[in-house]
């Protein structure tokens, strides 16, 4: 461990974070190119129509209209394969984190609302406008900071909502007015999903956080010197623990 | 390329039914089945006369037996009995109401629910992937899933009218229940009888199917009372698919929006990053000059 110190690298994110987050990227992906279709054909019909154009003519259908039939059939097929299998992924790592005690996203929380809340307003400012972070905050950073917890909340509530909808509708024999109303909290997860998704991107690509999505995408580990600006009270934590785990 | 285009609920074709004159024959039933070849469902006994009971796959008019109660004065040689709660069947001939704007169509996510120039609203089955969202959009319970996992319903005899001819159904009815004409004509024949007293269906309904749909029932207005309210759902709106298409036209631009924001923020937050090192670095270069000249 003290060998490990030394480096001027610590490793933020464990091998299987980082196949967890690849396997979500690419399952997530799938679902909302597949599900867009399905949304509103009339604005994404092109996304389908490359799949549907050459197997059309194989069943017997006209390569225009038919395209779109094929294209969607494929894509509704791949969305109720998908769905199921990722939750099922989903569910295993959500145990195994919480079995582990590895879930620290949620910490931030564990602050008095009102400095939650000004947290939240000062990292919207610096990140957005560039504005500079107040010294206490900045040095009382954690792993994550409180938008990130808010932000899992926002996904979670839409995972809750899209899959337990997905579910009900694949496997539950529901009536009309049940199925209904599965397809609209499915629409609903999903948007905020996709709101998540807009303020994840944003927060990924900002030049700040750089080092973390090379580490999510190389081997995980950061400069440490740079892991004491933007997290500092988490590595006086982890030092104070002798300790560097990845999450 | 799947784009939806609906004729005005004022120009097309429609129907108008006069109730009062059905005798509950079902031959508009046997008919529609006759002419689009549909197997006719195995008959299954029910507290009511409707036989099946519901729309089907197979079946895409049925006539409906409403019984109603309603006051009834007979007269016999000067003597009159009246009847307090006399009770009556009251036939309607049901099918796909072909609405103005149909959610069907705009709910169906391979566009295989088309709308002809006349406004007849007909699935082609050959498109159809058997998602059921016609059926979810549906305030009248009109598309039925077939054994075949494809989902049916009435045409509007869209073969025949493109042909210069009535509808099959309206074509064998012996009452003169039915009468096929444009929507102005319809329009213009169901206000007449509304001013006659009679209770009309489908002129001005809600704006979720459009306001108006291409089917319209007349009907005395002591048995429309109960009839229609049995038949008819008190609002022609299917709320959570109408919220979902609200979401819908807010959220694919809003998302839009959203993203276009984020990436310019994403820019300029980019920018300062460059123009800080840019900074720092020429700061550095400074010092660095001034080093050297001090030496």
């Amino acid at each position: 461990m003290e060998e490990k110190e030394k480096k001027d690298e610590i490793e933020i994110l464990s091998m299987g974070a980082r196949i967890s987050h690849t396997l979500n990227l690419v399952f997530f992906t799938l679902l909302v190119l597949t599900g867009i279709v399905l949304l509103s054909i009339e604005t994404f019909a092109w996304i389908i129509y490359p799949i549907g154009a050459p197997l059309a003519p194989l069943l017997g259908l006209s390569q225009d209209t038919g395209a779109i039939t094929v294209g969607a059939q494929v894509a509704r097929a791949i969305h109720r394969f998908i769905g199921p299998l990722w939750g099922a992924l989903l569910i295993t790592y959500g145990v195994y984190l919480v079995a582990a005690r590895k879930i620290r996203v949620f910490d931030p929380l564990r602050k008095p609302i009102k400095q939650q809340i000004r947290e939240a307003v000062a990292l919207t400012n610096h990140y957005a406008f560039g504005k500079p972070l107040p010294e206490d905050i900045e040095e009382n950073l954690d792993r994550h900071n409180v938008l990130v917890s808010y932000l899992t909340i926002v996904l979670v509530i839409a995972f809750i909502m899209v899959g337990g909808s997905g579910a009900a509708i694949i496997y539950l024999n529901l009536t009309p007015d049940q199925h209904r109303i599965m397809l609209l909290i499915h629409d609903i997860g999903f948007y905020l999903s996709v709101l998540f998704t807009l303020a994840h991107i944003f927060a990924v690509i900002h030049p700040t956080n750089i080092p973390l999505l090379k580490a999510m995408f190389t081997n995980g580990m950061i400069p440490i010197e740079w892991a004491e600006k933007h997290m500092p009270l988490y590595i006086r934590k982890i030092l104070g623990r002798k300790e560097i785990p990845g999450e | 390329m799947v784009k939806m285009d609906f004729p005005s609920k004022d120009s097309g074709i429609a129907v108008l039914v006069n109730v009062d004159n059905c005798i509950g024959c079902r031959a508009c039933q046997v008919a529609c089945q006759e002419w689009n070849g549909r197997a006719p469902p195995k008959t299954s006994f029910s507290p009511t006369f409707t036989n099946p009971p519901t729309l089907m796959a197979n079946a895409w008019k049925v006539v409906m037996f409403h019984e109603i109660t309603r006051e009834k004065i007979l007269s016999f040689e000067g003597a009159t009995v009246k009847i307090s709660d006399a009770v009556e069947m009251v036939p309607i001939p049901y099918n796909c109401l072909h609405c103005a704007t149909a959610p069907c169509a705009r709910a169906c996510p391979v566009g295989a629910i088309k709308v002809s120039p006349e406004g007849a609203v007909v699935i082609e089955a050959s498109e159809c992937i058997g998602c059921g969202y016609c059926a979810d959009a549906c305030p009248y319970d009109v598309p039925k899933r077939g054994s075949d996992g494809k989902y049916y319903k009435c045409t509007f005899c869209v073969d025949r009218v493109q042909n210069g001819k009535a509808p099959a159904c309206v074509e064998v009815c012996p009452a003169n229940v039915f009468t096929f004409t444009s929507m102005d004509n319809v329009v213009k024949l169901a206000n007449d009888m509304k001013a006659k007293g009679k209770e009309v269906y489908g002129l001005d309904v809600d704006s979720y199917v459009g306001g108006r749909v291409r089917w319209v029932f007349a009907l005395s207005s002591d048995k429309a009372s109960q009839a229609f309210k049995k038949q008819f759902p008190e609002k022609a709106v299917v709320n959570a698919e109408s919220l979902r298409e609200s979401l819908k036209s807010i959220s694919i631009p809003g998302v839009g929006i959203i993203a276009a924001a984020v990436f310019a923020l994403g820019v300029a937050a980019w920018r300062r990053d460059r123009m800080k090192k840019t900074g720092s670095k020429k700061t550095k270069e400074k010092k660095q000059d001034k080093g050297s000249g001090g030496e």
